[in-house]
């Protein structure tokens, strides 16, 4: 586009040659709509999210003196102390516990739901979409403690489980299966859409040629469908694992103090103790973590799906 | 290919199953789509489902293959029941109107997956795979993957992952529909050879005549849920019961006329203007019935001046327009109540004398080929 101008003013040129109408197709003419158009985006994100990072990250790399005086300076204290304490270390390790078995426990969960959307009918598709849904529109604080009353010692389960004749039903409040059930409660449309979607892409012929050609509905599913769903499944791993790698609010009342994770952890260090820097290392930690899992999980998936548009091997 | 297919055809007493649809109807809600069919595809035949869409062929189809239950009806393969039997224990072939390849598999892997399926041993399941695709000329391309292969040769790995693991029965939806005219030609030929060579019973979905007489012995003709007529493909063409098979399969002309009467083999009927013809055409129709007189375009001999009175079938009238068709030459004259009347003539039949508009000519044409047709 930007040579077409020199070829032919006519194409871009109003037809009232004023100033303001050659100006306006110098502009549309360029690159510059594209710029002017991504402009308020990039710079909102710039200021709010670009720029807070970077302070965070290189306040991670600063220190603080006893009396809570910040000291300038490079330091990599914050990360040694992070790595080298057992307790932070355990916690680290909690933390992607929980999102790894979030994301499995939810993609087994979300396949039947996703196919339930892909392949049934327009009603059960709907039905299932806002079963799924209706958690999130449910405040995070009160769906927490929802689960509380559910998994209290007295609550709702322990009750339905000593009715069925289990003498000493167990205490899932504040353990990390509280947790764990909480987030994949919540962040179950976050696996089951991208999956639908991904299902729903699948031709249904493909199926019945794999059905025809002699597979019973387990192996058509592990055969064809699974490996044509990855590139949903990617998504919706990234998603829950990011969302729970990162979550504070379900963690801090469903698990207590007795199974803080990483975002309890920074909170602490933050306004509790008022210990910035390591609060920040901490973040840092967390980010660099969410992001490389994703990037790792995308990089194969893209790869995969490159072999199967592009054919050549 | 025939030496080929005769290693492939490991064994020599391989016949194509019996395919018998008894009284099968398919209703979803108040909508019958496929109504009360008989149907028998004999071992070894091909057997084509001809209609327009929307004639409940897929759906016929599909019920063979498993994929739809029929409502009620039964179908049997070799003389056993398979309603109630699952699509994967049916051991049929199937090749799908897109192909329907796995787009994550090789050709190979895509070939090998019913034999697979089978728990065949992974040494003899990649040499019949790759025999498979010897068959159907595509030794060269096991390693691609589907995205990078034309719609022919996507059409080859189609079929040979429905041939590989021998079934007796192979199904066919509309599988040619995506490739363009000359390619079209050449698959069905050789798609007529591979059936015939492997004995396969085939059963075709198909909306395009030509492809229906040109691959198959039996064409069943669907209209409206229902068979309209089933009889071998030649017997359709020459001898179409009704209106609408006559209409679907080639063009025709057709005439209004009722029965008067028989004489020496021949049905004698009036039409319109006290026209006359006279059919050495059987039929089962009587004087109470409504027919109308089909003339195939092809049929008709063209001759310049006026029919005499009292000629049974003749009819003339000036001509309308002429259209060149590189072997034909159509010509449409007009009939005195208004209708046009269309004769294709060969080309060399055109050099001595040429029909031009506004000339008044003759179409004559044999008893032999006065259809009388059920219809409207």
């Amino acid at each position: 586009m930007p040579g077409l101008e020199a070829v032919n003013p006519a194409l871009t040129a109003a037809p009232d040659d004023t100033g303001m109408a050659r100006l306006w197709a110098a502009i549309t003419g360029g690159r510059l709509t594209g710029y002017l158009l991504v402009a308020p985006t990039v710079l909102f994100l710039a200021v709010w999210f670009l720029w807070p990072v970077l302070s965070m990250v290189t306040l991670s790399l600063t220190s603080r003196s006893v009396d809570g005086v910040m000291v300038e300076g490079f330091t990599l204290e914050n990360y040694v102390r992070l790595f080298s304490t057992d307790l932070y270390f355990r916690i680290l390790i909690r933390t992607i516990r929980i999102a790894v078995l979030t994301s499995l426990i939810g993609a087994l969960f979300a396949y039947p739901l996703a196919i339930a959307i892909a392949r049934g009918g327009p009603t059960m598709a709907r039905v299932v979409t806002i079963t799924i849904i209706a958690p999130l529109l449910v405040n995070v604080v009160v769906r927490s403690y929802g689960w509380q009353t559910i998994l209290n010692k007295t609550g709702a389960l322990a009750y339905l489980l000593k009715s069925v004749g289990v003498a000493s039903p167990p205490v899932l409040l504040y353990t990390e299966w509280a947790v764990l059930i909480a987030c994949v409660h919540v962040y179950l449309p976050f696996m089951v859409m991208p999956l639908a979607s991904a299902i729903g892409r699948i031709d249904g012929s493909v199926e019945e040629a794999a059905r025809v050609a002699g597979a019973s509905r387990l192996s058509c599913f592990l055969r064809i469908v699974l490996p044509l769903s990855l590139p949903g499944l990617a998504v919706g791993v990234s998603l829950v694992f990011s969302l729970s790698a990162a979550a504070y609010v379900t963690p801090q009342i469903l698990g207590g103090n007795f199974s803080p994770l990483l975002g309890t952890l920074i909170e602490q260090q933050i306004l509790t103790l008022n210990d910035w820097p390591f609060g920040a290392a901490i973040s840092t930690l967390l980010i660099a973590m969410v992001l490389i899992t994703n990037l790792v999980f995308l990089k194969i998936v893209n790869r995969r799906f490159a072999r199967w548009a592009g054919g050549a091997r | 290919m025939t030496a080929l297919a005769a290693t492939f055809a490991k064994d020599p007493e391989f016949r194509g199953a019996e395919v018998r649809l008894s009284r099968i109807t398919r209703r979803y809600g108040d909508l019958t789509v496929v109504n009360d069919v008989d149907l028998t595809a004999s071992g070894g035949e091909i057997l084509a489902l001809l209609g327009p869409s929307g004639c409940g062929k897929t759906t016929t189809l599909r019920m063979i293959a498993g994929l739809v239950a029929p409502s009620s009806g039964d179908i049997t393969i070799d003389g056993r029941s398979v309603v109630g039997l699952p699509v994967h224990k049916r051991n049929l072939g199937m090749l799908f109107q897109n192909y329907a390849l796995f787009p994550h598999l090789t050709v190979l892997e895509n070939v090998a997956f019913g034999l697979a399926m089978r728990g065949v041993s992974k040494a003899e399941t990649s040499e019949r795979a790759r025999e498979a695709l010897r068959l159907t000329r595509l030794g060269n391309f096991e390693d691609r993957m589907p995205a990078a292969l034309s719609g022919g040769q996507q059409q080859r790995v189609a079929m040979a992952r429905a041939i590989v693991y021998r079934p007796r029965v192979l199904l066919l939806d509309e599988p040619f529909g995506a490739l363009d005219k000359k390619l079209r030609e050449e698959m069905q030929i050789e798609l007529r050879q591979l059936c015939n060579s492997l004995g396969l019973t085939t059963i075709l979905v198909t909306h395009d005549q030509e492809e229906a007489l040109v691959l198959a012995d039996q064409i069943a003709v669907m209209r409206d849920g229902r068979i309209e007529q089933a009889a071998p493909a030649r017997t359709v063409y020459e001898r179409p019961t009704s209106r609408f098979v006559a209409d679907f399969i080639g063009t025709s002309n057709f005439l209004p006329a009722v029965i008067s009467g028989e004489s020496g083999g021949l049905t004698l009927l009036q039409g319109a203007d006290g026209r006359l013809f006279a059919s050495a055409v059987p039929n089962d129709l009587t004087a109470k019935d409504a027919v109308m007189v089909a003339i195939r375009p092809e049929s008709v001999r063209l001759s310049p001046g006026a029919v005499p009175a009292g000629e049974a079938n003749a009819i003339s009238g000036p001509v309308l327009r002429t259209v060149f068709k590189g072997q034909l030459l159509s010509v449409w004259i007009a009939m005195p109540d208004g209708g046009e009347f269309v004769a294709s003539l060969p080309i060399e039949d055109t050099v001595q004398s040429n029909p031009q508009p506004g000339e008044v000519w003759t179409a004559r044409w044999a008893s032999e080929r006065t259809l009388v047709v059920r219809g409207q």
